[in-house]
Parts: C-alpha cells; structure tokens; sequence
C-alpha cells in the first residue's frame, strides 16, 4: 500500500518512479471488487417467487422421472414444498387465490392417487422395503404427515371437503403410530425415525387442529417435545438429532437439512423450542463471509460427509447444497433477513438461475419448490397461529 | 502500456471463455450438481461452468480494475514525464537566451 501510495504521491521525481508491482495491483484491485461482488448478486425475490409460482400453476404436476430415478422423496416433497408455497401465496395475493388453490388440489389429488394405486413406497427410497417396520401396525410417517399437511395447509386456505376424510384417517394413524412408539416417534423408513418427518407431522396436525377449531392433537405435540429436549438433543450442541431408531436410539446426529425444516415447524408447535433449535442451528451451522452465506450439513467437529439429503459439500467451506437451501426456509421462518439474503446472493452467485422461469439449473424441481415456499413464507403460519375465526370453523366442521 | 494491456486481454479471454461456454450449453449441466444430469458429461461440464463462473466472477473484475489502475499510473506518469521534459526545454532555452544576451 505504501508503495501505491508513494507511486500516486511522486511529483515531478515521477520519472525517476519504479512500476507498482503486480501483486500489490492485484491487491488493492480485489480489496475493491470483493467486499462488493455480493452487491451485484441481489434479486428481485418478489419476481423470482412470482416466477416460480407461475410454473408450478400452470404445471401442477410435472413430469418427475429422472427426479424420481435419483430419489423418488423429492418428487414427493417439491409437491409438499409447493403446497405450502401456493397456500401462502393464496392466502397473501388475492388475484392469485383461485388458481393457487387449482393447482394445490391437483397436486393433492394426484398424491393420494399414487399413493393408493402404488403404495407409500412410490414416494420412498428403495430401501422401505427392506423388512417391517417395528411397529407392525404402522406406515411411513414420512408420507402421512406431509399429506396431512398439504390437506390441512388447503383447508386453511379455504376448506375442502372432498379431502377431510382422508386427513382425519392419516392423522389418527400419526397420534396412534407416535404414542405406541418409546421414542413417541413414528417411523419413516423400517425402524428409522427422523426429526423432519416427525415435527412434519405434527405441525400438520397443529395446522389440521386449526382448520377444524380442535385441540385434538395439542397434548401429543407438548409430549412430543418434552420428549425430544430430554432424549433427542445432542449433548453438546444441544441440537435436535436427526434420525433414530423406534427405541430412541441415535443413528445420525444433528444434519442441517432436517434441523432447518424442523426448527421451522416447530415454530407452530412450540415456539420457544423452534427459536432456540434456529439459533443454535445459526451458529453451528451457518456461515457468512463478503455477503455471501451458506450452511454446513454437519456441525463443526463432525466428519463432513455428503450424502443424499446434504448434496455435495464444498471442501474447505463444507457449505452443503441441501442444508443451504433449507437455511433460506429457516432464515425466512425466523425472520433472520441478513442472512436469508446473504445465502439468497449465494444462490444467485452459483444457482444459474434462468431469468424467464426463475428456476435455478444448479438445482432440482425439489430445491426450486424450497426456494418459492421461502420466499412466499409467512401468512400461512401466521394464520395457523391465530385465535380461530368462529363462523368460519363451523363451515369447517360440517355444521352448517 | 504493456501490463494493463495484459492484464485486460486476459480479462477478456476470461469473459470471452465464460461467454462461449454459455452459449454452448454449459450452464444446463450444472443441474448434475444436484444429482440430476442431462448427460454423462455433466458430471465434467457442469463443475467445470461453476469453477469457470467463479473464477471470471471473482478473477475479471480483479484483473480489470488492476489493469485500469496500472493504466492511469503509466499515463499519469507519460503527462508528468511530458510536463518535465517541457520544463527542462524551457530552462534550456532560458539559458541559451541568458548567454546570447551575455555575449
């Protein structure tokens, strides 16, 4: 610097002046450019969700093959992610409220269809075949509790009849599943339990609870989580575990691509818990540096190994796609605006988002789902947390 | 003027490079970063436009702005070399004008 200095102070002894060398150049150049790259990534999230929501109304139900032949779950969640993105839209954009809830019926629709024709398994990974579930009398919570959720989600909106029957059978399965279970935990996969699908289920029940005016589910959810704090958190990180057996026993320790998720549902089921579980997610997950944002999979400390739920995981960096992506939900959720917009400029930096459908070729249908329930997060919850509306409910309830 | 030329012709080629590989499809190939490839060779092509991206993102602009600085240092110094050489003239000439009227 000094010398960039005395080069830009030399007076007339400029002649006698030696060239500036070409590291301190390349310095001083990227002191410049890199505090500002993040300025040039910053997206207009309102177009990008407006976009992306156009897509999925005017294709519901798009061909999923080669998402299926990768992992047949994510056809099943960007229809959950979809769901919910639509909902909110429907409840926060008037002009879009019918055709948003067009295209979460005809999501709905198709869903318990290939359920009933193909069985869970056509949304599951291969290995749900693998031997019975511990509990013999039970199916994948993994499956109940998001069509649950997409059902209640719609109901809140505007309540649908056609659907409140199979919603009622799926949420009797869920409490009879979790209360049976030592670990007051359904399984998703043959004795595997994991922490998304379980606080899934049960803010679908908390949404189902309040679409039809009940407490019916309130008790399973405060044991549930006074359950979880005493045998599901991690010791040292006190973070939520992500998978376990039906007796309670850890496989895998906390995993940001559950916890995100997790945290953001448990904001309907218990909110101090949620924002504790975010925070502490935030700090051992999160990261931030020059504007640009990301999450790691595994906490610091812990072997950082990809699998199918992180994605790739950036050496040196450890940012996991699929923790990342799951981040914006939980910033969003939490109302953490710097760095919801810190890990939105990353996703801009290296997501190749196309300007004329806002997907992202860096990612999948299922993260581009991710990414519009973030952007569109808010009124759903909102409305799933307020005191209920009376004259409404008793619509719900059939009793008009 | 030699270095910023340099240093703006490899930020070009850099620019040009990312350019070409957007224009021949490259960008489609990233999706192999989520485990979704549109072809086997995806799983090269596709990092191979995230490393090119990054670098032209991070690495351009760098060499750009160096280049322009070098530039306006070489000409800031051309002018004052120009303006000490005027100076030196002008001295020169008044003491060949001093001695003329000496003599």
């Amino acid at each position: 610097m000094q010398d960039l200095q005395r080069a830009l102070s030399a007076g007339s002894s400029c002649t006698r002046m030696k060239r500036v060398p070409l590291a301190l150049l390349l310095t001083v150049a990227a002191i410049a450019w890199l505090p500002s790259l993040h300025l040039f990534h910053v997206p207009d999230h309102e177009a990008i969700a407006s976009r992306l929501a156009a897509g999925q109304i005017a294709r519901p139900v798009p061909p999923a093959g080669t998402m299926r032949a990768v992992n047949p779950e994510w056809d099943f969640m960007r229809r959950t992610y979809v769901v919910l993105a639509l909902a909110n839209r429907a409840l926060a954009h008037p002009t879009e409220h019918a055709r948003s809830l067009a295209a979460i019926d005809a999501i709905v629709d198709s869903t318990l269809t290939l359920a009933r024709d193909n069985g869970d398994e056509h949304f599951m990974l291969a290995y749900a075949k693998r031997g019975p579930f511990a509990d013999p009398d039970a199916q994948s919570l993994f499956i109940d509790g998001e069509i649950v959720m997409m059902i209640a989600a719609r109901d809140l909106v505007e309540p649908r009849a056609e659907t409140r029957d199979e919603a009622r059978v799926r949420a009797r399965r869920i409490e009879r599943a979790m209360r049976a279970s030592p670990s007051l935990s359904g399984e998703s996969y043959p004795d595997e339990c994991w922490t998304f699908c379980n606080t899934t289920a049960l803010a679908g029940l908390v949404l189902l609870d309040r679409a039809s005016g009940s407490h019916d589910h309130a008790q399973l959810a405060k044991d549930w989580v006074a359950h979880a704090k005493t045998n599901l958190v991690e010791p040292r990180t006190g973070l939520l575990v992500s998978s376990y057996t039906w007796n309670g026993q850890v496989l895998d320790g906390p995993e940001g691509s559950s916890l995100w998720m997790s945290a953001h549902n448990l904001l309907v089921v218990d909110e101090d818990f949620a924002r504790d579980q975010y925070e502490r997610a935030r700090r051992e997950l999160g990261a931030s540096f020059l504007g640009f944002g990301w999450a790691r999979e595994w906490p610091a400390g812990t072997p950082q190994r990809a699998d199918v739920d992180s994605g790739p995981i950036v050496p040196l960096l450890d940012a996991s796609a699929g923790s990342s992506g799951l981040a914006i939900l939980g910033a969003s959720a939490f109302g953490d605006r710097r760095f919801r917009n810190e890990l939105l400029a990353s996703l801009e930096l290296t997501g190749f988002r196309e300007k004329t459908t806002g997907r992202h070729r860096a990612s999948n249908d299922v993260g581009d789902a991710v990414v519009l329930y973030a952007l569109s997060f808010g009124p759903l919850w909102d409305h799933a947390r307020r005191p209920p509306d009376h004259a409404a409910l008793v619509d719900v309830r059939g009793l008009r | 003027m030699k270095r910023p030329a340099v240093l703006f012709g490899f930020a070009a080629l850099l620019f040009a490079t990312h350019a070409a590989a957007g224009l021949a499809g490259w960008a489609e190939h990233t999706s192999a970063i989520a485990g979704m490839p549109t072809s086997p060779a995806s799983f090269v092509l596709g990092p191979a436009f995230v490393l090119l991206h990054l670098v032209v993102v991070v690495l351009a602009p760098v060499l750009t702005i160096a280049a322009m600085l070098d530039a306006l240092l070489v000409l800031r110094r051309q002018i004052e070399r120009g303006q000490d050489e005027r100076g030196r003239r002008g001295r020169e000439r008044e003491r060949v004008d001093a001695g003329r009227r000496c003599a």
